[in-house]
């Protein structure tokens, strides 16, 4: 889900976490809508685990599953 | 919610029923989808339909009386009737295949006796042994026919029985006389159809048959139908079961076949279960409803070019297609939402039910995105012959799905949580306890503008408080009506909501309130009865006097003193601006409202003319933007393009609808109020480009301006930590903002939080991404990403500290999305 580099923040590298200074990296990530939960690799902080959805993610991917899960 | 909640409401749609012509039929033929078929030529498709809805095709469209005809909707136009049954007889001829079908299910151990071989007996006989019931025919005759026998058609009648029986399993028993029901021939079988014909004495049981179940009485058995459903006795040791109908119950022939159907239903379920049910033909039929054909052409029966033999294929379709198909379909083609879905309202309602016993995701919902698609307008209501209100349906759904927790509360957040900011803190006001605003005495008006009229200009309400004021010693309170807790569903939010109100206005002495938004009206005439009200524009200058206590129901306070002088703005000179008026969905129940604001327009010079379709939404009703954004743009879209002309409304919802669609619109108040200060109305999309953080700040500015008329000072304003941030935003992001429905405030949060706590991402140096697009010097710049989790929303910002900038932070990028992620991998 992680995009292409003409925008910021949509770069699997380049983004650091301010808190622990470290590049973000891609991990799995839980996700829940709805009652439901699913995992997902999304970028994020190697050390303090904070998750970073760029904004092609959120308005693309995770916007169609959020839709269908409203359908569900 | 209960099912019977749901389906009573749209218990009276007769939405894909069978059409007025179907009524008077003895087989409830669907007639309308025959029609529709044979239009279309499919003749083998419209054959088996007929076939399937009165046994012997080749008997019914001879000797049916087509009563059909004395209910077709043509008549309504001055038409002849269809000519049914002359099209069913062409169908005949040009069906493919006239061999009936035989279907490859088991035999069944279970018997049957049919006594009698005319219509009713056969049709009885053959329905059971496609079901590959044993069936023996008993007969004194020596064929089948019963009183057909005599007719002169007979022969082809006899060729009808036996083709439509050739393919079933029948044991026919001819010269053989059964009169009781004890013969011994009948002992063993399961179920015995008595149908002996016209003058027969039905075994001397007739006086114990039950038309409901066709069931009779046996020997030794008490109760009409016990034969049925008691238990076996001497006199019944296998418990057969004994039915009757046909001629012999004063049935005529087309009666007697359709007898013979039901009672291979009714045998049947005895066979499976020992009981006579009440069969549900015995109930009664939906009710009959004739549509509204004004204005449809009309059509003559089509003459056949040779009528001994009949209608030739393209004759046969002609004619067919001068049905016109009555199956009503108002909503469904009126409202673009139910039209989008295009779903029947029956259907819905069952739908509505199980979407609250769904269990995801062992089980889904069907209804989710229709339920959250309607504006609650109650058009549909005023185009439905039945006065269905599919809204009122759709809202049982919302309170249903919020009783349960199951549906998505994202749909609903933004506006709620604008709703609490408008019920409380910074826009709420109300009279202290003991006296109304200002030194209103009790008894007299308080203003209620809504909360979107100041959000909209601040002058709307403070100009409006300054002359009820003076002219009537009204006070004001700044409160939501409740709308959008009533729309979300979120019954216990609303009804807290209301039962403040009203808390407050007894408080007050019961004040009469004036409204300027009919929504509000709306949520008061039915959740707050009690409390008389009116609306702004009777009042205002002129419109009082000139309400015609015809032009709707009384007015609450019948005294109401016109504000004289009128009018209070003089008209501006040149020709006079024509608007077309918007009449908001909700004024439709306020027909003075509706004409009060006409009045005050023509006051001021204006010309104002009518919209073709009144009253509709402009879009903005039950809050569906969030659940479906492109349905909310083709409503909007649709309601700018009704008229060239600009629109003038009388709801602060309707003009910010039109305004972001770059349509030209006027609020009655900008004609009265801003005309009087010499300006031509409102400049075109100057409130429409507000964005939601302007309104925010003009419903906080409207209560700041009316503490200081009433209190002469400022309220004591609550603060945030985030309020004084500097942020710069482009016209673009914010407009952008705006249809995403994301606050200022909670971006100023976001930023406000990352800045304090460190809890932020950020992107430093060039060669990357869009940051190769700019200048030298913003290499240097760092890019911060950082996120505001809500309940409901998660807010991320994307920002930059700009060297020499006023404002710290410039706001690159807003998004968010409602799924909620975790920091446990």
């Amino acid at each position: 889900m992680s995009g292409s580099a003409a925008i910021p923040g949509t770069s699997p590298t380049g983004w650091i976490c301010a808190k622990c200074g470290v590049l973000l990296v891609q991990r799995n990530t839980v996700f829940s809508y709805l009652g439901m939960t699913f995992s997902h690799m999304v970028m994020r902080c190697p050390i303090c685990g904070s998750v970073f959805i760029p904004k092609e993610l959120a308005e693309g991917k995770m916007a169609e599953v959020e839709q269908m899960m409203e359908d569900k | 919610m209960r099912l019977d909640d749901a389906t009573a409401i749209t218990k009276r749609c007769f939405h894909g029923n069978p059409a007025s012509c179907s009524h008077p039929c003895p087989f409830f033929f669907d007639i309308r989808t025959f029609l529709e078929r044979v239009k279309t030529g499919k003749w083998s498709l419209a054959y088996k339909l007929l076939r399937n809805a009165v046994v012997f095709p080749g008997i019914v469209c001879e000797l049916c009386g087509a009563p059909c005809m004395s209910e077709c909707q043509r008549a309504a136009l001055g038409d002849e009737a269809l000519a049914v049954r002359e099209l069913e007889a062409a169908c005949i001829r040009f069906a493919r295949d006239r061999r009936p079908e035989s279907f490859r299910i088991p035999e069944k151990d279970e018997s049957a006796a049919v006594i009698g071989a005319g219509l009713a007996g056969l049709s009885c006989a053959l329905n059971l042994a496609q079901k590959k019931y044993r069936v023996t025919v008993f007969d004194k005759g020596k064929g089948p026919g019963g009183s057909l026998v005599s007719h002169p058609l007979y022969e082809t009648f006899r060729e009808e029985i036996l083709l439509e029986c050739s393919a079933s399993k029948i044991t026919w028993a001819y010269g053989s006389e059964v009169s009781s029901p004890l013969d011994p021939r009948l002992a063993c079988f399961d179920a015995v159809y008595l149908a002996t014909g016209r003058g027969t004495d039905g075994f001397g049981l007739l006086d114990t048959w039950n038309p409901a179940t066709l069931a009779l009485g046996v020997p030794g058995e008490r109760e009409p139908g016990a034969g049925s459903s008691g238990g076996a006795s001497a006199a019944n040791p296998k418990r057969t079961g004994f039915f009757a109908g046909g001629e012999l119950c004063g049935m005529d022939k087309m009666q007697s076949i359709a007898c013979g159907i039901r009672a291979s239903k009714g045998i049947e379920t005895w066979l499976q279960t020992r009981s006579a049910e009440t069969l549900p033909e015995a109930e009664p039929k939906p009710e009959l409803f004739r549509m509204d054909h004004t204005g449809k052409p009309k059509s003559a029966r089509l003459a056949m070019r040779d009528p001994e033999a009949g209608y030739s294929k393209e004759e046969a379709q002609a004619e067919a297609a001068r049905c016109m198909g009555c199956d009503c379909r108002n909503c469904l083609d009126a409202c673009e939402m139910l039209n989008s879905f295009n779903k029947r309202p029956q259907k819905i309602a069952v739908e509505a039910f199980m979407d609250t016993k769904a269990n995801p995701p062992f089980s889904s919902c069907s209804l989710t995105r229709e339920t959250y698609s309607c504006n609650l307008c109650g058009y549909c209501k005023t185009v439905c012959p039945a006065d269905i209100d599919m809204g009122a349906l759709f809202h049982l759904a919302r309170t249903g799905r919020a009783e349960t927790g199951k549906y998505p509360a994202a749909f609903h957040d933004f506006w709620l949580r604008d709703f609490a900011w408008h019920s409380a803190g910074n826009a709420y006001l109300a009279p202290p306890k003991g006296k109304a605003a200002g030194e209103t005495a009790a008894g007299g008006y308080i203003f209620f503008p809504g909360c979107k009229l100041g959000s909209r200009d601040p002058a709307y309400v403070t100009r409006s408080v300054k002359r009820l004021s003076e002219d009537f010693g009204a006070g004001v309170m700044l409160d939501c009506c409740g709308a959008p807790a009533y729309w979300a569903g979120e019954t216990e939010c609303f009804r807290s909501h209301t039962e403040k109100i009203r808390r407050v206005h007894a408080e007050m002495g019961a004040p009469v309130f004036v409204f300027a938004c009919a929504y509000c009206m709306r949520i008061f005439k039915e959740f707050l009865p009690e409390i008389e009200m009116l609306s702004l524009y009777e009042l205002l200058p002129g419109a009082a006097s000139a309400v015609s206590p015809a032009a709707g129901p009384a007015p609450a306070v019948s005294s109401a003193p016109s504000l004289a002088p009128a009018p209070a703005v003089s008209p501006a000179p040149g020709p006079a601006p024509v608007y077309a008026v918007f009449d908001p969905c909700t004024a439709r129940d306020f027909p003075r409202m509706q004409t009060a604001v006409r009045t005050l327009a023509i006051q001021t010079g204006a010309a104002v003319r009518e919209l073709p379709d009144k009253n509709r939404c402009c879009g903005f009703g039950g809050h569906m933007r969030a659940a479906n954004p492109d349905l909310y743009d083709k409503i909007v879209d649709h309601r700018t393009a009704a008229d060239s002309a600009p629109y003038l409304v009388y709801c602060a919802n309707c003009a910010d609808a039109f305004e972001r669609q770059g349509k030209d619109c006027l609020h009655i108040l900008d004609l009265l109020y801003a005309r009087a200060e010499g300006a031509p109305g409102r400049a075109r999309g100057e409130a429409g480009n507000l964005s939601l953080q302007g309104r925010r700040e003009n419903a906080e500015r409207t209560k700041r301006d009316l503490m200081i008329f009433f209190e002469g000072k400022e309220d004591v304003r609550e603060t945030k930590p985030w309020d004084d941030l500097r942020l710069l935003i482009q016209d673009e992001l914010l407009r952008e903002m705006d249809s995403k429905l994301i606050m200022m405030d909670d971006i100023k949060e976001a930023v406000y939080t990352a800045e304090t706590t460190g809890e932020k991402f950020c992107f430093r140096g060039g060669g990357e991404g869009n940051l190769d697009e700019k200048d030298e010097k913003d290499e240097e710049i760092e890019i911060v990403q950082c996120c505001l989790i809500k309940p409901l929303v998660i807010y991320w910002v994307q920002y930059r500290t700009p060297p020499g900038s006023e404002s710290p932070f410039e706001i690159l990028d807003v998004y968010s999305h409602r799924m909620h992620f975790s920091k446990e991998e």
